[in-house]
């Protein structure tokens, strides 16, 4: 799995084409298909890190207000 | 970490509103969600059956004996509502690492398609904006 700083820096400046290139590709090309893929798993990436500090969040804070001891 | 205050807004405004008016809202992310209908099925889940069992073990009986019934019983209800919230959370974190091994395979199949079709593997790495290492690492699903 690509790291999350690897994932956050490819959302935010997107693999290193310019946008004239990336949209001169033909949808259905490897390389279209290979560049989106990329996005998707970065997207993934992130979205999986965002659940994972809400999930811990919301373990921490009602364990600190005596609501949360693990069991259900 | 996280404000301290929120895990407890709920308890806090019920306390203080009795029926749960004012802003007992949880912050979830970029969303506001208003949690009261949800708490309210939880509280009017713990009946007195329930709770007569509760009563008997005495685990939930504070130190001055003073406890009453409605207490015990939003007690339980709130504990019930925060495991809840939790599994959810945690329920979610699943479901969104299967999504990126699953996305993790269809980068790999891309590439492989891409190199299979001629795609040189320095142009792929420009392309995508990693080294031409790691263009092969994608390609034999190693990390």
């Amino acid at each position: 799995m690509m790291s999350i700083e690897t994932a956050r820096e490819i959302l935010d400046n997107g693999p290193q084409v310019s946008n004239e290139e990336f949209f001169s590709l033909e949808p259905r090309s490897a390389e279209y298909q290979a560049t989106m893929a990329l996005r998707d798993e970065a997207l993934a990436v992130v979205s999986a890190e965002v659940d994972r500090q809400d999930a811990a969040e919301l373990a921490a804070c009602y364990t600190a207000a005596g609501r949360y001891d693990g069991r259900w | 970490m996280a404000d301290p205050a929120r895990a407890d807004l709920i308890h806090i405004t019920y306390d203080a509103n009795g029926s749960g008016q004012g802003s007992d809202v949880i912050e979830a992310g970029a969303e506001i969600v208003d949690m009261r209908d949800w708490f309210d099925d939880y509280l009017a889940s713990v009946d007195d059956d329930r709770l007569w069992i509760v009563e008997a073990d005495r685990a939930y009986l504070l130190d001055d004996n003073q406890t009453t019934r409605e207490e015990i019983r939003y007690d339980l209800a709130a504990r019930e509502f925060a495991a809840t919230l939790v599994t959810y959370a945690q329920d979610r974190l699943i479901e969104s690492r299967e999504a990126v091994t699953v996305a993790e395979g269809k980068l790999q199949a891309a590439v492989q398609d891409a190199l299979e079709a001629g795609v040189s593997a320095v142009d792929l790495a420009a392309r995508l904006g990693v080294s031409r290492a790691r263009v092969y690492q994608i390609r034999d699903g190693r990390r």
